[in-house]
């Protein structure tokens, strides 16, 4: 049974995710945050990770240089709701959601998602990596 | 009306005239009188004792002829020579008592008082301006007076006469010495008065008008000078003030410009970092709507009573993800902003003239920016944000203490283990650099991370490293930080230096 790492800070994003692939076969674990969700990689490495980009305690970028260094192979699809917030701004939603699916793609991420998406597109994306 | 003519008045007696010729007029009110006085006395004295010796002489000698001659002998030769001495001018009468009988002349009627005044020669007290002398002679056997009388008159007529000249030379002495006195007052004057009229042109603001005179006294001419250096000092100073109150007035407003322009972007920023953290969350809460309603509708045959209502669940989150889009549209004042070749240098340097206007008096801002450093590829409102952000940071590091901020942009050579997508010789490189109190290890290693200063502080101030980090991935560039604790920080940004062979497709790709 092909294996997945769900890494998001958001509660009820982790637990969709989860019963999503876990209903088509997936086996899946969860993680709160980077740290645990590196943590979490390197105690039983999974076919798939999902991980979302803006995280407290390691955003996702580093997730998944960290997890490219020791494992150059692993599959890594980044998630994010875009949007963000700062004193002097930006402007939500044009570079940055791109910005940091930019910069999840050059740090290694096979595969990139914006939130909110679709429960086939999840489904068809994790199978088309674990396929490969 | 006669108020305005007294007040004319008491200004014309308070001009250096005026008070010089009440001077004078006073001095002439105790002098003249006193000088009259003395004068006429003289006059009088004079005139009086020329006469009484005239007349004594004129009576001598009559009293020497009777004396000597043989006029006596008898009264009729007596009579002839008393009359010939009325007759000759001399006096008025004439008379003589020689043993107890008077013979007077029969030319004049001799007063019947001549006896008894004896011989007096007191002028004053001779009555109806009669002068009269009674000289004794002797003859032989016998002796006699002479009684003369003297006409007054013409002598009292020319002293009146000569007093008349003295007040006349007097009243004369008075009036011109008035005038000269009035006159030399006024040459005194005029050149004051004429200071006075260029010194009010110059305050009017004729400032080139230059306060001197046509006087040659020694006194004005210094003065005029002194006045004229201090009038060329005042307008110089005058001269100076007005261009600093100019050219104060045109910072402040520049200032005023800036700082509304900052006021607007921070507004701005302000809407997008509150869109943008709504739309971020709002995004993560319709994942498990969206998950869950496709779930249950997997779930349920194609004719299940509840088919519909989920379908209504599903639409109704794709319209809440549209408002989230439209959200985040709406806090995009420019739309998409696509990529360009932006002037690295220029950016920043405008980007620093917006933020000059809000540093602190404490903190120096120095500006060590190569014009020609290059272009970039990239959007210039993004990088503006990120000087602004980085610099932000930067003054609040060092707002208690002050310190020096320091922005460089420069152009330099590639080295090879900078991790930059595409393969470039040359990047251009922007530094901040602050004298703030540093970071520790720790701290550093964590910049970056998104949430990483709200989670900790609760602040915000720090918050826009981590954007400024996804923009400076965003573009294809990195960025480092070097910081030592109560010394100061350093960000370090670099680009690939965009050359115009550079297809701005090929560098966009980075972005999808």
């Amino acid at each position: 049974m092909p294996a997945v790492l769900v890494i998001d800070d958001d509660p009820d994003v982790r637990d969709s995710i989860r019963q999503v692939l876990s209903r088509v076969g997936f086996e899946v674990t969860v993680a709160e945050n980077g740290e645990a969700g590196i943590q979490a990689f390197y105690d039983q490495p999974p076919d798939v990770v999902i991980v979302d980009i803006i995280m407290p305690r390691k955003n996702g970028v580093e997730v998944i240089r960290k997890i490219r260094e020791t494992y150059p192979g692993a599959r890594i699809i980044a998630i994010t709701g875009g949007g963000h917030f700062g004193p002097l701004g930006y402007r939500p939603g044009t570079v940055v959601t791109e910005a940091y699916l930019a910069s999840a793609t050059q740090s290694g991420a096979d595969a990139v998602m914006s939130k909110p998406f679709h429960r086939t597109d999840l489904i068809a994306l994790v199978r088309s990596l674990v396929k490969n | 009306m006669i108020s305005n003519r007294f007040r004319r008045m008491r200004r014309a007696l308070n001009t250096l005239a005026g008070r010089l010729a009440i001077l004078q007029l006073l001095i002439y009110a105790v002098l003249l009188p006193v000088l009259f006085s003395w004068l006429d006395a003289v006059a009088r004295s004079n005139a009086v004792d020329t006469f009484v010796r005239h007349s004594r002489a004129y009576g001598s000698a009559l009293a020497r002829e009777l004396e000597l001659g043989d006029l006596l002998e008898s009264p009729s030769r007596t009579i002839i020579f008393l009359d010939g001495s009325v007759e000759g001018g001399g006096c008025l009468y004439a008379a003589m008592e020689l043993n107890g009988r008077l013979l007077g002349s029969s030319a004049t009627e001799t007063p019947s008082w001549v006896r008894r005044r004896g011989d007096d020669r007191d002028f004053a007290s001779s009555p109806e301006n009669v002068y009269a002398v009674a000289i004794p002679f002797n003859r032989t056997e016998s002796a006699g007076t002479l009684y003369l009388g003297f006409d007054k008159r013409p002598m009292l007529q020319q002293f009146r006469a000569a007093r008349e000249h003295i007040v006349e030379a007097l009243v004369g002495y008075g009036v011109v010495s008035l005038i000269a006195v009035v006159l030399l007052a006024r040459r005194v004057s005029r050149p004051l008065t004429q200071l006075q009229a260029a010194s009010r042109r110059v305050a009017r603001g004729e400032s080139s008008v230059q306060l001197g005179t046509d006087s040659r006294m020694v006194e004005i001419v210094d003065l005029s000078r002194d006045l004229e250096i201090m009038r060329g000092e005042l307008v110089g100073t005058a001269e100076k003030l007005r261009a600093e109150m100019q050219q104060r007035q045109v910072e402040q407003a520049q200032r005023t410009r800036l700082e509304s322009q900052l006021r607007h972007e921070q507004r701005l920023a302000t809407v997008g970092t509150l869109a943008g953290g709504v739309a971020h969350e709002f995004n993560n809460i319709l994942v498990p709507m969206v998950l869950y309603a496709e779930e249950a509708l997997e779930d349920i045959d194609a004719a299940h009573v509840a088919r519909p209502n989920l379908e209504r669940v599903l639409r109704a989150a794709n319209r809440a993800s549209d408002v989230v889009t439209r959200l985040l549209a709406f806090s995009r004042p420019m739309g998409e902003r696509p990529s360009r070749a932006v002037d690295l240098a220029a950016v920043v340097k405008e980007a620093l003239d917006l933020f000059q206007a809000l540093v602190p008096p404490n903190i120096e801002l120095h500006r060590e920016i190569n014009s020609g450093a290059g272009l970039v590829l990239g959007d210039a409102t993004l990088l503006n944000q990120i000087v602004l952000n980085l610099c932000t940071n930067a003054v609040q590091a060092m707002r208690e203490r002050g310190g020096v901020l320091t922005v460089s942009v420069s152009v330099r050579d590639r080295m090879t283990a900078e991790p930059l997508p595409v393969t470039h010789l040359r990047v251009l490189e922007l530094r901040v650099r602050d004298t703030g109190h540093g970071m520790d290890p720790q701290t550093q290693e964590r910049i970056f991370e998104p949430y990483f200063t709200t989670r900790e502080v609760g602040e915000g101030s720090g918050l826009g490293l981590s954007i400024v980090h996804g923009i400076v991935v965003g573009m294809g560039g990195t960025i480092s930080v070097s910081s030592t604790l109560h010394e100061g920080t350093e960000f370090t940004v670099i680009w690939p230096e965009m050359t115009p062979g550079t297809s701005v497709r090929a560098a966009a790709a980075t972005f999808t």
